[in-house]
């Protein structure tokens, strides 16, 4: 399957496997906001029953990504950075999301090359640091383990 | 739509290292620079991130009080944040930060730094207010200043001059400058900048005697009650060797300001016809006067006017620029190679076009955010540019915000046309955002 149109009309979903075995089918439309998936439906590289593997994504986790594309879809009006930002929390609320989820959200927007995605994501966890009170708090909410030795980290 | 099956997926731990560096990037970009000094802190990774980021981004910073407030950022980090950025900060910037921060840095020697500003907080009160011992402590700290702003701030400028390396200096709202340091000020540094426009309403006259002590300012900004009216200051500042740009700015005399500058029997011999440049931005009640004086400036090359409004951009209140007034200008300023009249209502398009027609070596009229009649403009500058046989090169006409539509570029007149008329719907002329009130001169050197 692919989107070459001397080859075949353009087919309105495509399927996309994910890691546990999943298949989603995604509507075409959709992929001008996956980089990498339009990238790889141009040069045919699907195998022979026109199924794309992405097996570094959880099934849970590109449902999601599926439906970010579908409301920026539908909201292309509003591209202002707090409407994305209203967006993308009232997503993750319905889904019950937690930090795991944003991270393994963002490690799908770029391995997808989904920007809009990349961009609110980042932002929502830059407003989750900063809103941290000490940097210790920071270490804890993501498990950052502490190789600076405490000499380098003395201060004058 | 998925297929049947389920399976779990063992639990694993959350973690932000699970990113790559590309995208911890996107997420510390977005945080404060001292966050990200706190999260560079935090694993070594991160601090690597950080460390490439800071490489090229970190070049001016700007410091603010609530950067530094939580429990954390105590006195000690706030100088280890410090000493860490300044490998790669060359210009600071301080907005409103408290004082008794700067101070902790008076042992310090952050030559790197080159420029400096320092925002003052006019609400401080007492030992938190920057004072005279502040500008000693930034000579020691900041040995090769050159660049330094100073708003806010309760200095009496007497150790000013002991800033060697400084080639700018703005002092804005300083209200308690004494005159008798300013002497030292102009004699001992070698100035190239000095801007004292914004509310130094205890430096008068008096206190700017000696200006023409410091022979290599180049550009100087000051205010119209720093030129008292019965004295020869202003001939001293024209008299300056080096002199490419004065500003002045002035509410309530903005003619008795350009009648001092322009009129040749009020300045020096050959000052009017070293003045290559004009500009002045406001509202003005008599535009007829106005041009009377400006027309003393016979050997104008660039005049850039800009009106003001006070309506919410459909174009009503624009103030109007008569015919007749244009007409009698474009006769005296015969010289002009740029004319920017922004923001203004044209009685016609007429007097504008005398510029047209007498200015032979006009290269720009900009329109922009004017009425000018729409494309009937356009047809009647075409008009008169195509008997101009001696023209060598297309007039270019900047039209954007005004009322000729921008898809005239597209016309088949104006297609044909090219050769004479360029027409510009995108180009902002370069001040735009220039201060109202300011009269701006500008020297052949």
């Amino acid at each position: 399957m692919s989107l070459n149109p001397t080859v075949c009309k353009e087919p309105k979903f495509v399927q996309l496997q994910t890691c546990e075995g999943y298949i989603h089918d995604v509507e075409t439309s959709l992929l001008e906001q996956m980089g990498t998936v339009h990238d790889l439906l141009m040069v045919e590289c699907s195998d022979s029953n026109g199924i794309i593997p992405l097996l570094k994504i959880e099934s849970r986790i590109m449902k999601l990504v599926v439906q970010w594309c579908r409301l920026v879809q539908n909201n292309s009006a509003r591209t202002e950075a707090s409407d994305r930002s209203t967006m993308f929390t009232e997503l993750l609320e319905e889904a019950s999301g937690d930090d795991k989820v944003v991270i393994q959200l963002l490690l799908a927007a770029n391995y997808l090359h989904v920007e809009s995605l990349l961009e609110v994501g980042t932002q929502y966890l830059a407003d989750v640091i900063t809103a941290c009170e000490t940097a210790e708090e920071i270490r804890i909410r993501f498990n950052l383990q502490n190789d600076i030795p405490s000499d380098e980290t003395e201060e004058p | 739509m998925t297929s049947t099956t389920d399976r779990d997926t063992a639990p694993t731990v959350t973690s932000l290292l699970q990113l790559n560096d590309d995208v911890l990037a996107l997420i510390i970009r977005q945080l404060n620079v001292f966050q990200q000094y706190e999260i560079g802190r935090l694993n070594r990774r991160l601090e690597s991130v950080v460390q490439t980021i800071w490489r090229t981004r970190v070049r001016s910073v700007v410091l603010q009080d609530e950067m530094f407030r939580r429990s954390t950022a105590t006195n000690a980090r706030f100088l280890a944040f410090i000493l860490a950025l300044v490998p790669h900060m060359q210009r600071m910037c301080c907005q409103e930060l408290d004082v008794r921060k700067l101070r902790l840095l008076s042992s310090q020697n952050l030559d790197r730094i080159t420029h400096l500003e320092w925002l003052g907080d006019s609400n401080r009160r007492g030992r938190v207010r920057f004072v005279d011992e502040d500008v000693r402590l930034i000579g020691r700290v900041f040995p090769k200043l050159r660049r330094l702003k100073l708003r806010n701030c309760q200095i009496t400028g007497k150790y000013l001059c002991d800033l060697e390396q400084l080639s700018e200096l703005c002092l804005d709202d300083c209200q308690f400058l004494e005159s008798h340091h300013f002497r030292d000020l102009f004699r001992q540094l070698r100035l190239r900048k000095f801007d004292i426009m914004e509310d130094c309403d205890e430096v008068n006259c008096c206190d700017l005697v000696d200006l023409h002590l410091c022979p290599t300012l180049e550009h100087i900004k000051i205010a119209d009650y720093h030129l008292c009216m019965e004295s020869d200051i202003t001939q001293q500042l024209l008299r300056l060797p080096r002199l490419q740009k004065l500003s002045i700015y002035s509410k309530n005399f903005v003619f008795d300001v350009l009648a001092r500058i322009a009129r040749p029997a009020n300045s020096p011999a050959r000052a009017a016809t070293l003045i290559e440049g004009f500009r002045f931005s406001g509202v003005l009640h008599d535009y007829g006067r106005f041009f009377q004086e400006l027309a003393n400036l016979r050997q104008l090359k660039r005049l850039e006017l800009h009106g003001q409004s006070d309506d919410e951009g459909d174009g009503q209140g624009l103030q109007v620029l008569g015919d007749q007034i244009l007409s009698q200008l474009s006769n005296q300023l015969t010289s002009l190679t740029e004319l920017r009249l922004c923001g203004y209502q044209l009685e016609s398009p007429s007097g504008v076009l005398e510029f047209v027609t007498k200015c032979r070596q006009l290269k720009i009229l900009d329109v922009t955010r004017s009425r000018c009649h729409g494309e009937l403009f356009v047809w009647r500058c075409l008009g008169i540019l195509s008997k101009q046989r001696w023209r060598a090169e297309p007039l270019e006409l900047w039209i954007r915000q005004s009322d000729i539509k921008s898809d005239i570029v597209h016309s088949p007149r104006c297609l044909d046309s090219v050769r004479l008329l360029r027409i510009d719907a995108k180009q902002i002329g370069p001040s735009l955002d220039c201060k109202s009130g300011v009269l701006k001169f500008i020297f052949v050197r």
